[in-house]
């Protein structure tokens, strides 16, 4: 026995968008993505009855993906001297693992086109996870280089990386997020932590680090900022703004100039201290 | 003709689907491009905010009202959804 079950709130244009992520998900949209992000997120809902039980998707993938190939794929984060390159190479070995795999385990049958939506979800979280990972990774080198005091998990320790925050600086936590897996948290709840760091493409299609933090960590290393609306907030990311999210305010400012106002604030501590 | 779907395509269809994700992802870096992630952050904000009527008993049948500014669309005791759905309120005499 083998039966594909989805939660009732994922449709008809979810399975149609889930299609449409595979063929071009990189030339998606807002609606698009909007669409994507809730649609991936349902699916951790889904399951597969089988003769063995019930099994969800999330553990699923925990136990053909995330289980057999995690580890390896930090340790080498960590020792490569690129980490996009080697990311992305050892990231598509195991993509094109993940069917025959889920094959050989009897959750994904040719025959049974529903079972599809088990290989997409795992494609589409071992990406994220392998996307989260390497930018932790990148930014606590960077942090280092600028001489920025931080505590760290040692992501290759599992009950490490599963804390639910990753760095701390100036006694505040703060999280490590690509784009996608920022939205998918601040879809489903609450931004808990103090500052978030999430990179996006700015306007001439380069890569930019912002922060998003709560007012308090803001009042510790600076001060002013200007009210915006979401939307207004890409035309601005050259200056700190004030949003609103669930009712919190979040300061946005780019990664460059938090970093500098970080150093700035740790440097003068020091001195205060050894006067 | 209906869209296809990832369970109504065929079989060689989805195995090209699935080479054709491995391909562009291995060349993509996560990062949204700043207009579409604050859009998409604001649409999902407001997904998930509520949302007000008004209603009022006319003559022993709900009248339901949008309030100013909502982008709802209502008419008598029917809501209609954005995904397509109609929600269909009956009013009961109390017990």
């Amino acid at each position: 026995m083998l039966q594909v079950l989805l939660p009732a709130e994922f449709r008809e244009q979810h399975r149609r968008i889930v299609l449409e992520f595979a063929w071009r998900g990189h030339e998606f949209g807002r609606n698009e993505w909007r669409q994507a992000i809730v649609a991936f997120d349902l699916l951790k809902n889904g399951a597969i009855l089988t003769d063995r039980g019930l099994l969800p998707f999330p553990v699923i993938y925990r136990q053909h993906v995330e289980g057999p190939y995690a580890d390896d794929f930090i340790e080498l984060l960590y020792t490569a001297a690129r980490i996009d390159v080697a990311g992305v190479s050892r990231w598509a070995t195991v993509a094109r693992e993940i069917r025959p795999r889920l094959t050989e385990a009897g959750l994904f049958r040719p025959d049974l086109p529903s079972t599809r939506l088990i290989v997409a979800y795992c494609l589409y979280w071992w990406r994220s996870f392998t996307l989260g990972y390497a930018l932790e990774v990148e930014i606590q080198r960077d942090l280092q280089a600028s001489g920025i005091r931080f505590q760290a998990h040692d992501l290759r320790r599992r009950e490490e990386r599963l804390s639910p925050f990753d760095l701390v600086v100036l006694g505040y936590k703060g999280d490590i997020k690509t784009s996608t897996y920022f939205l998918q948290a601040a879809r489903t709840r609450m931004l808990p932590h103090d500052f978030y760091i999430t990179r996006i493409r700015g306007q001439q299609r380069t890569r930019t680090l912002v922060v998003f933090m709560q007012a308090e960590m803001w009042r510790t290393i600076d001060g002013e900022t200007v009210l915006v609306l979401l939307e207004q907030v890409a035309d601005m990311l050259s200056q700190a703004t004030r949003i609103i999210h669930e009712g919190v305010e979040l300061i946005v400012v780019d990664y460059e100039t938090w970093k500098a106002k970080v150093y700035h604030r740790q440097v003068h501590d020091t001195s205060d201290e050894s006067e | 003709m209906d869209q296809p779907t990832i369970d109504t395509i065929s079989q060689p269809e989805f195995d090209k689907a699935i080479e054709q994700y491995i391909s562009w992802a291995s060349e993509w870096d996560g990062a949204l491009p700043a207009d579409v992630f604050f859009g998409v952050w604001a649409d999902l904000q407001q997904r998930e905010s509520s949302v007000e009527l008004r209603g009022r008993i006319v003559e022993g049948r709900l009248q339901l009202s949008p309030m100013p500014g909502s982008s709802v669309r209502v008419r008598d005791n029917r809501i209609y959804l954005e995904d397509g759905r109609e929600l269909v309120i009956q009013l009961e005499n109390a017990p």
